[in-house]
Order: C-alpha cells, then structure tokens, then sequence
C-alpha cells in the first residue's frame, strides 16, 4: 500500500520508498523504512495532506506520497481496510458528534467485533457503517 | 582574525533569528553565483576577531537535489568555512540530528547549537549537554534566538573552535556497509576528492554529482547502491533515535500539539480554509496598496512641487534634466518603496507567525495544474497590487524553479497600474458596456498568467514538478525585532538593485522625449521611434500616437493616459475631446485589442529592474520582453482578425 492510500488519522510504518526527484528530502525528513507516519488532516481540497513525521508536520502531495510504501500497525487498523476476523477497537480518529453517534451503537474502544465476509458484527447483531465512519474506527487483530 | 563561519540547519528551526542575534541588522544580501538562491552574510566583531558569518539556505540533507541543498553542500564541500555551525531545533531535534550526522562526515569544525532552548524548558523537556557532546564529539550550546540566551557562549566557542580546541572525530557506523564503504574509499584516486569518506558515503546514497564525479573509477554492483540508498539514512536515524534516548528525558510533546492542531484544524479547515486565507491576503493588500498609499502619494506631490519650483526658474535644457529627467526617475523609486517596505512588514508576520506554509498547503492542488506550488499564489495574488511586489515576495519561494517560473509570469497579472488606461479606453469606445469588457480583460490576464507558467515550465524545466515536501513548523509570535530586520534586508535590497535601473531608464527616456526639439514631443525622437514602431503595429489597426503612447507605457503602465493626452492634445480629464479624437483614430475592434495589448506587451522599467535584480541574470529580462511582446501581439492580432471576421 503506498501512503497516499492511508486515511486520514490511521498510523502506518513505512516499507521503503520509491526512486523519485524528492526521495532524498523525503529521507532526510525522517520518511525512512521502519519509521512511523500519522496522516493527520488533508487540504480543503484533500490534496494534499499534512503527515506526523517525529513530531514534525510535512505537507506531501498524494503524487509524492505514493512514492511511499507503508503497512499498517497491528494495533492501529483501519475497519475500512480489515480483512475478515476478531478484532478489538483500539481507537478512534474523529470529534464529539461522531463519538455520540458512535457511543449509541454500543461501541466503545475495546469493544470486540468480528468481520464475516465484509460484514461487521458486534455482539452477535450485524451493524451497518458508513465507508467514512469506518475509516474512523481503528482496530488491533486478536 | 577573521573567521568564516557558516551557518546550517533545516527550514524552521529559527537559523535566521539566530543569525539576526549575532550580527544585527548589518547585513548584506546577494544571490550565490548562477542561482536565485539568497545568499545572507554579516559580520560582527567579537573580543579581537572578525567573524564573518554566512547563513546558508535551510536544508534537510547534504545531497545535491534542489538548488538550495546544492549551495548549501557546494559551499560546505569545496570551500569549508573554519567554523561551521548546526543550528539544532531543541524541541523536535531527529531531523536536527540527522544533518549533523551528515556534517560530521563532511566537516569536523562543527558546533552543535540547541535553538528554543526556552521553549523546550517550558515544555519540561531535558536536555543532557553532556551526552550530545560525547555521541557528537563537538561543543555544544543552548540558545533561544528569542530570549538572546547562550549568544555570547556560541560567540567564544566559535572562536575556540576555530583556533583548533574541542573536536573529538566521532566516526558512525554503517554496520555491514562499512566494508563496502571502505572499499570505495580505496578506489577513489587521491588526485579526485580528498574527503574520501564523505564521498564513499555519498556514492552510496545515489548523489547523483558524487556518482557522475567517481563513477569512472568505482566498480561495483549498482544493485548494491539501490539498497544502499535508502539503508544508509535508515542507520542516519536510528544512531539519532539512541542518541535522543541518551540525552533526552522529562515529558513528551503532547501539549504543543493540541494547541497547534487546534489552530491548524481552523487555519486549514475544509470549508474555512480558503475563505480565511482570501481575508487575510486582502487585509496584506488593503496594508500594502491602501493604508500606505497616502505616503506615496504625498512623496509624489512633494517632488512634483519640487519639478514645478525648479521650473520656476527658466526653460533650458539643464533644467529640464533635473526637473523632469532626474526628479521622475529618484520619483520612479521613491513612490515604491513605502509599498514595497509595507509589504515585507506584512509577509514577515505571516512568514515568523508560520501562517504562510498552511496558505501555500490550503490552495496548492489549484496552483499544481499550472506547475507551480501553493507557496506561488500569494506571490501571484500581490501582482494584481502591483508586478513589482510580487516579483520581491518570490525571494520566499524555496524552489528555483517556481521562483523563475512565478518571477517570469507575475507581469501578466493585470496590475493596479494598469487600470487608469483601462477605464480611459473603456469609457470612450465601450461606455455601455464598461464591467464586461474590464471583467473580459482580467479573466484573459489570469488564463495567460496559467498558460505561461506552464509554458515556461515545460520551456526551461522539461515539466518538472515543483515539490511540495514542506513543513509546516510551530506557531510562533512574530518578534518586532525579526519583522524590521527581514524588511529592512529586502526592502533595501529593491533600492539599490531595482532602483540604479528604474532611475537610468527614466534619463533615458527623458533624453528620448527632450531631444532633438527642446520639449516638443510631437517631434521628438520618441515619437520618431513611435513612427517606426508602428509599422509593426499596422496589423493591429494601431496609429504612430498609440505607438508612441505605448512606447512610454515602458516606463509604467500609467503613464500610456498622459502620454495619450500630450500627443492628440487634450486634457487629462476632457473626456468628450478625448472621445472624438481617439474614435476617429482607430476602430473599436483595434481598441479591444489595444486592451489587449496594454495587458501583455512588455513588463515596466520597475518590473524588468526586478526580474534583474531577483533572477541576477538578463538573459531572463530578455526572454521575459520578447515573450510577452508575442504574446501581446499574438492576441492582439486574434482579436482583430476574429473581431473583423464577426463583426
């Protein structure tokens, strides 16, 4: 997965990155393989994106960040992009309302849920979540 | 003696303050050789030694890239200053560290400065001098640039160190490259480069220079080098994470966080984003064009006080060169620079606040369609002000080739100059129809402005695009100190480069306007020059008056009104006699397309002196006139030949 891909708030360790004009700036900057990257906000327009580098904010725009192969953590994937399997809900990345609107589901961080051929369900029920809600919901396998 | 010292460090980490703090306001601004890249010294005398300090451009690496990390690595490499100092951010230090580490490799006279000291205090970071000077094996000093803390102890270290004290060469280890490296290092012929390790370093790492330099002499597997490269500041960083481990300890960064994302999450809000940016550029402008104009306006009536007084005095040529030659020309300068000195004070605020890198990340994706960057668009945005500003504002632009690109498109933005001779036509030949044919003229300018920069990106840069890898540092509050410094430097910067120009140029078009009939400019060798000049202007449906209006145009945009009025013979302000005069001349197909023309025909004298003094080449001033000569032309032709065709 290349780091343009990532959605914003996900955490992600980087893999290696790619032959490009920038690629010694983005080594230099700290974007080297093994280190940590947090996609913190986008622009308005949602290109391009500001990214946590130890501690440092970098903007990269999507065409530069996908010279950039990272995976996801363990603990720290987002529902949008879990395969299927047990999972317990690590964290999430998003304000007061949806909180709210998440707290009257019945989910909390470590709830236990398990995704069965795409679908999610918690506690037995099956739950119907919106693609953006899902990329708010961070997930550690078990 | 005199010691050279250069200063290095990444973008943000406060290397401008800190040099502000060590050698005041005194300082001279250049560009380096062949580049528009700035280059700041100064000077500043310390107990019996000079020390002559040079701020090179803000770099993340040593590689040899973009044309900042070039200079910055050329100036280190073939010409090593006897101190080099490494202005280190206290408070987020890994990129820091890992420059220093390149350093090292490269020089050994090196100070470590940890910069915000103060602000690492409040955050109840520690920091153990003692275990960065023994993994770094150099001297090390606390500062803050903004409470002038350690300045005096970093002032005697450089003089220490560069009478030979304090340096104990710390060697990094590559592990398992090691081998390799030295293998290079034996390759490489004495006769080639002396630092041979930095070398070896830098071969393997893919420096593209480093390879084109060795490459004869070096045999080896260049699959190992596509590993190398990236393992190589992989082992950078994790020497830096154990170093930090060692002498860093106390609370983590959380709280400087939140405040800064609270402010971002406004700043750089999805929906808010741009309006804020749209309100802030206007209140840059309503400082920069409104507030200030009054000074400009009253140096303005003061010299023209001052003509007219002279004039007083007799009708010879000798007075006329003082009055109209040399007045306008110190007049030329003059009513510029209360804009231009306003317009640094505003861009210093919004560049010390840390403000400008989110405006450039809020609106990059419409500027990255033309092959610039966000960082452009305020550069751009101050054009419609006036060219000139916009052209000084570009010495922020960290790329050089947005630099050029934005330098050589900026005076196709429609200037606030401009727009006198704009409503002069419109109000005689399209009265009913004035907000259209001005809204039309603006739209053009703003399709060329797009058009060009592409255009000369794919010119002179074969399409490369300008990177966006920018930081976006923490928000600070602008010192007053810092702002009146970075003022002062540019704005004196445009006097004396910008000014000697627009000051010539007006003498010459003096001389031009005098001769050979004493003041009568319906025979003098101007319009003798606007009657040869119209024979090219023929096609357009132009006559030798317009020519010769438009030749004067040259010195400023609005001088094409004046000029107009003293050739046909009417009152500046006689509209009716003006209207019957000029329709008679051409049609109105030919006055759309004179707007046309006044829009894109040649940059003014002021524009030109500043892509000179800002590109320091007149290579570019040239392609800049003929470029938009044809430009001018070319669209000017379009409308006449479509305009006859339709109507």
């Amino acid at each position: 997965m290349t780091l343009d891909k990532v959605p914003v708030g996900a955490k992600v360790k980087v893999i290696n990155i790619n032959n490009s004009p920038i690629k010694h700036r983005l080594l230099g900057i700290g974007i080297v393989p093994n280190s940590l990257i947090e996609v913190v906000r986008g622009s308005p327009l949602g290109d391009p994106r500001v990214y946590r580098v130890f501690n440092k904010l970098i903007s990269l725009r999507n065409s530069e960040a996908s010279s950039i192969e990272v995976e996801f953590l363990n603990d720290y994937i987002p529902l949008s992009l879990a395969s299927d399997g047990e999972y317990i809900i690590s964290a999430f990345s998003a304000g007061q309302q949806f909180l709210k609107k998440i707290s009257l589901l019945g989910l909390n961080v470590n709830s236990n849920i398990s995704i069965k051929n795409g679908e999610i369900y918690f506690k037995g029920k099956k739950i119907n979540l919106g693609h953006g809600m899902k990329e708010k919901i961070f997930l550690r396998r078990l | 003696m005199v010691i050279t010292v250069g200063l290095v460090g990444n973008p943000n980490v406060g290397k401008t303050s800190l040099f502000n703090r060590l050698v005041g306001a005194r300082q001279y601004v250049a560009n380096w050789p062949g580049v528009t890249v700035s280059k700041i010294e100064g000077a500043t005398t310390w107990l019996n030694d000079t020390l002559h300090i040079i701020d090179l451009p803000g770099t993340y690496t040593l590689s040899s890239q973009s044309a900042d990390e070039k200079v910055t690595r050329d100036f280190l490499f073939y010409t090593p200053p006897n101190v080099t100092v490494l202005i280190a951010d206290s408070v987020n230090p890994q990129q820091s560290f890992y420059l220093l580490i390149e350093l090292l490799e490269l020089n050994s006279n090196v100070i470590l400065v940890m910069n915000s000291i103060d602000e690492a205090k409040k955050l109840g970071i520690k920091i153990n001098k003692f275990e960065l000077q023994k993994h770094f094996g150099v001297p090390v000093v606390f500062t803050s640039a903004k409470t002038g803390e350690g300045i005096d102890e970093l002032k005697n270290l450089i003089v220490e160190v560069a009478r030979g004290k304090h340096i104990k060469k710390v060697v990094f280890d590559y592990g398992d490259l090691e081998s390799i490296i030295l293998k290079i290092e034996k390759e490489i012929p004495d006769s080639i480069l002396t630092n041979k390790r930095f070398a070896a370093i830098k071969f393997l790492e893919e420096d593209k220079e480093i390879q084109k330099i060795l490459s004869p002499y070096i045999k080896i597997d260049y699959s190992i080098v596509k590993e190398t490269s990236t393992l190589i500041p992989s082992i950078r960083y994790s020497h830096v994470e154990n170093i930090i481990k060692e002498a860093y300890s106390g609370k983590s960064l959380n709280y400087q966080r939140t405040i800064n994302d609270k402010i971002d999450h406004i700043l750089t809000h999805k929906f808010f984003g741009i309006p804020i940016l749209l309100v802030i550029m206007y209140l840059v402008f309503k400082f920069t064009f409104d507030v200030i104009q009054p000074i400009s306006d009253y140096l303005e009536s003061l010299l023209s006080l001052l003509s007219s007084y002279i004039k007083s005095f007799g009708n010879n040529t000798f007075i006329s060169l003082i009055s109209d030659g040399v007045i306008n020309g110190v007049g030329g300068v003059l009513v510029f620079i209360p804009n231009i000195f306003a317009l640094f004070f505003a861009l210093g605020i919004l560049e010390e606040s840390g403000y400008l890198p989110r405006a450039a990340f809020v609106v990059d994706r419409i500027m990255y369609k033309m092959k610039l960057s966000g960082r452009s668009f305020i550069s751009l945005l101050l054009g419609f002000g006036c060219n000139v500003s916009s052209i000084m504002s570009t010495r922020g632009l960290p790329d050089e080739k947005e630099r050029i690109g934005t330098i050589l498109v900026s005076p196709f933005i429609s200037c606030s100059a401009r727009l006198p001779v704009y409503l002069m036509i419109t109000s005689i030949f399209f009265n009913k129809y004035k907000g259209e044919v001005l809204f039309s003229i603006y739209a053009l300018s703003i399709l060329i402005t797009a058009l060009s920069a592409y255009i000369i990106n794919k010119l002179f840069f074969k399409g490369e695009d300008v990177p966006l890898v920018m930081e976006l540092p923490r928000y600070r509050i602008p010192t007053l100190r810092n702002i009146f410094i970075y003022m002062w430097n540019k704005g004196s910067h445009f006097i004396q480069k910008a000014g000697t120009i627009i000051f010539a140029a007006s003498i010459v078009i003096w001389f031009l306007s005098y001769f050979p009939s004493k003041g009568h400019i319906e025979t003098s060798y101007a319009a003798y020059l606007g009657k040869i000049f119209v024979h090219l202007l023929k096609p357009l449906g132009f006559n030798w008056q317009i020519a010769t209006a438009l030749l004067f145009g040259g010195v400023a945009k609005e001088v094409i009104v004046s000029s107009l009025s003293m050739l046909y013979g009417f009152a500046e302000s006689d509209l009716i006699s003006a209207q019957s005069l000029l329709s008679q001349s051409i049609s109105n197909i030919s006055a759309y397309a004179l707007l046309v023309f006044i829009l894109l025909y040649i940059p003014c004298f002021a524009t030109l002196a500043s892509i000179k003094s800002e590109t320091g080449s007149w290579k570019w001033v040239l392609f800049s006139v003929l470029y938009s000569f044809t430009i001018a032309y070319i669209f000017s032709l379009l409308v006449v030949i479509l305009g006859n065709l339709i109507f």
